[in-house]
């Protein structure tokens, strides 16, 4: 079948649901963009994404191996620097905060509007951002941690002993500690496990 | 069920149940701008396949949260 020949950016799609994939392509029909390449999980989309090279990337935030986060974590730390749209079904405190943390330039809700993704497709691919307004700003508790201390509760969450978030970081035993109190201090909590929980709750994970 | 529990249990429903009901609007809108038959076709069909699956969800929530006695 022939292609639209306006449709000259590349859109990655990572997504499990093949009734989301099918409305996204069809949405794009018509327009500048053409699906470059469609993985179901984030361990398909890191082989995917070189290979293909999009304009941008369009992911899920909830993947069936990991969170959409996560999986573009991983890609930034391998050099890929594709601007990306997460997308969500809903409104989740903080998510826009912790896209952006994770190198993303915008987010979308699935709300089914083609428009409402098109738009954010077309600001980030154009070196901009768009940033979805109806997620629900961070609460300030969390606003209060530096991206280090960000780091440290998620390694936390991972299970990682002192030892090993040192070796992460490439800090000294001694700073994981002074780290570890800072953050539990401004989280309000005095052992590992309920800053996990409280991290969690305010949508750091 | 701590906090957090609820917090993601809450995230994973809304997921769940939102997400083919973006489907079924999204095929929806489509259908009312979109003139050719496949697409219409593909569309009329996604929307009835959404609908079954948010059908069979909520039954799932439903008999989780309260089950038919006997």
């Amino acid at each position: 079948m022939a292609g639209n020949p306006q449709a000259t950016v590349a859109v990655l799609l990572v997504e499990d649901d093949a009734m989301v994939r099918g409305w996204v392509r069809m949405s794009l029909e018509g327009t500048e963009f053409r699906v470059a390449g469609e993985a179901a999980s984030a361990v398909e989309a890191l082989e995917l994404v070189p290979r293909r090279a999009p304009d941008v990337l369009l992911v899920d935030y909830r993947l069936p191996d990991r969170l959409g986060t996560e999986f573009l974590r991983e890609l930034r730390l391998s050099g890929d620097a594709t601007p990306t749209v997460l997308m969500t079904a809903n409104a989740e405190p903080g998510f826009n905060e912790l896209a952006r943390e994770a190198g993303a330039q915008g987010t979308s809700m699935k709300t089914g509007r083609s428009e409402e993704l098109l738009n954010a497709l077309r600001l980030a691919a154009a070196g901009g951002t768009a940033f979805d307004v109806r997620h629900p700003r961070r609460p300030a508790k969390l606003a209060a941690l530096s991206p280090r201390e960000r780091d440290v509760i998620r390694l936390v969450a991972a299970g990682a002993t002192n030892r090993e978030i040192a070796e992460q970081l490439e800090v000294g035993a001694e700073t994981v500690k002074t780290l570890l109190a800072r953050t539990f201090t401004k989280l309000g909590v005095r052992k590992r496990a309920e800053a996990v929980a409280v991290a969690h709750e305010l949508g750091i994970l | 069920m701590t906090g957090a529990e609820r917090s993601e249990l809450r995230a994973r429903l809304a997921h769940d149940l939102k997400t083919p009901l973006a489907v079924i609007i999204g095929y929806g809108e489509l259908l009312g701008t979109r003139d050719d038959e496949a697409t219409r076709v593909e569309a009329s069909r996604m929307i009835v396949q959404a609908a079954e699956r948010l059908s069979r969800d909520l039954d799932e929530l439903l008999e989780r949260l309260l089950p038919e006695e006997g």
